[in-house]
């Protein structure tokens, strides 16, 4: 049952058929543009801030593309569900409701997967996007990769329960969506901010979403300093699910039905 | 008049109004910040100096304000259609594309044009630029026709959604428009540049009167004309937009409730 909650989730993504088709279309010119800033912002120079040339393009597609999977505008139904009051019909489904939430944005998320591998195609094409630098590196990078959408989706799990406090929450939405794409590191790798920032954006769960899997993809010599990183990762995925099972339960409490 | 009752619709909540202002001021601010700290590690972006490229993005900023301001509600199009709302628009004898534009006020696009209009008037203070009576009215042509620009392009992609069920599409050409419109056009190469200037008439809404300002035009792809001549692009492609719009409506189908 918690599968076909995934698989809708999935679907009423893939349905639009056209919907489908211009974002594939815009993420792969999303990445031509990305790479055309990036070299242009470098000029002449070979290395700013002891970062290549080839590492910050490759960077700034990789993050433009976790971007749009990981930090979709729409990532919760549960918002309008709550708004409209047809939250009480989730809650008397045998599927509790944040299983139920977190299925669909999983499966959205997963929806969006071959789009950003079209994506890194087309990044490794035009040799925007350097190869890995070997199976260590790609299997770190994947299982890192898998975190992050983890943060990701119980951030976005735990923003999405704040409507049950607050009935117009799209202002707050907006917010989020823009600091998380910011702070993970997704527009500009952290390497580029102001130490005092960058130092503080490190201790933050959203540079686990994007910024630690893309750093890994870019190390050259992968030791133990990775297998700490995953570790924080995994310290953040933990601590997240605790804290939306804790929200939620005070959450149940505020669920005030109108009329019957 | 529809306009007015749509306005007082959405400021009755007044907590709903500060929340999206500040909504929309976050997504503009965050584009500021990037654009920020890319100047801060490289000192210029294609040649153009912080202050330059911060008139450019008050340019571009306060066009986009003009924009979603006054036609906003294009965004709204797919799910009208969806919902079944269009149905009542063709019941009222009022023009429904006029019903679609008026159906409520977005606040948060609010915050577009004040943040716009701050970041224009400071950078405008800052830039190498001699304002003269004729440069200021140049200025002010060329944000009203630069709204209008993004407000064609985007009309006539509503207009689409009357034969494709779209949602996302027009929301990443809109963050197309927000992500790129702040370089200068030679980032994108000559290739690009003709691109964002005559497919996507991006280079309309901010780049090529910016350039006259500046007194850049020297590095223009395009006959120099064309960024004197830009304000006037706005009112041809937004009527171009609107018959594209008008036109499609024709294939409307209701969703049947």
């Amino acid at each position: 049952m918690r599968v076909a909650v995934v698989m809708l989730g999935a679907k009423s993504v893939l349905i639009y058929r056209s919907d489908v088709f211009i974002g594939v279309i815009g993420l792969a010119l999303r990445v031509v543009l990305v790479y055309l800033v990036w070299r242009a912002l470098y000029d002449t120079e070979t290395s700013v801030s002891g970062v290549s040339l080839n590492d910050a393009v490759g960077y700034a597609i990789l993050g433009a593309i976790f971007n749009v999977t990981f930090q979709p505008w729409h990532f919760s139904s549960l918002m309008s569900r709550v708004y409209d009051g047809n939250v009480v019909f989730d809650l008397i489904r045998p599927v509790g409701l944040l299983t139920l939430s977190l299925g669909q944005q999983l499966g959205a998320t997963l929806a969006g997967f071959p789009r950003a591998l079209i994506g890194i195609a087309v990044g490794l094409t035009i040799q925007a996007v350097p190869p890995p630098a070997g199976v260590v590196t790609t299997l770190a990078f994947v299982v890192s990769s898998l975190l992050g959408m983890a943060v990701a989706l119980l951030c976005n799990l735990l923003v999405s329960l704040t409507a049950f406090w607050t009935t117009e929450i799209y202002g707050a939405i907006m917010v989020y969506h823009m600091a998380a794409a910011f702070c993970s590191g997704a527009l500009i790798p952290l390497w580029f901010m102001p130490d005092a920032l960058g130092a503080v954006l490190r201790y933050l769960p959203f540079s686990a979403q994007v910024f630690t899997p893309l750093s890994i993809y870019f190390d050259p010599s992968p030791g133990p300093h990775t297998l700490a990183a995953i570790g924080v990762q995994v310290a953040w995925v933990v601590l997240l699910a605790y804290l939306s099972r804790l929200v939620w339960k005070r959450a149940l409490r505020r669920v005030v039905i109108n009329g019957g | 008049m529809l306009q007015r009752a749509a306005w007082k619709a959405s400021f009755a909540y007044r907590g709903n109004t500060a929340n999206m202002i500040i909504g929309v001021a976050a997504v503009q601010g965050v584009q500021l910040l990037f654009i920020g700290v890319l100047l801060d590690r490289f000192g210029a972006i294609a040649g153009w100096s912080t202050p330059e490229i911060a008139l450019l993005y008050g340019m571009r900023l306060t066009a986009h304000g003009v924009c979603t301001t006054c036609f906003g509600q294009h965004a709204a199009v797919s799910i009208m259609l969806r919902e079944g709302y269009y149905d009542r628009f063709l019941l009222r004898p009022v023009n429904p594309f006029v019903q679609v534009l008026t159906a409520r006020f977005n606040l948060g696009t609010l915050g577009d044009l004040g943040l716009g209009l701050t970041i224009l008037i400071v950078a405008a203070q800052v830039a190498p630029v001699r304002w003269t009576p004729v440069s200021v009215l140049f200025l002010t042509a060329a944000m009203i026709g630069g709204g209008l620009v993004e407000a064609g392009v985007q009309i006539a992609l509503s207009g689409l959604s009357f034969r494709l069920p779209m949602l996302s599409a027009k929301a990443s050409v809109n963050t197309m428009l927000t992500d790129f419109g702040t370089y200068p056009m030679p980032v994108f190469g000559r290739a690009g540049a003709y691109a964002l200037t005559f497919v996507l008439p991006l280079a309309f809404v901010a780049y090529l009167p910016c350039t006259v300002l500046l007194g850049r035009t020297g590095e223009l792809f395009v006959p120099v004309w064309l960024a004197y001549g830009a304000p006037l692009a706005g009112p041809a492609l937004l009527y171009a937009g609107y018959r594209f719009f008008a036109y499609q409506s024709r294939h409307y189908v209701s969703t049947g409730n």
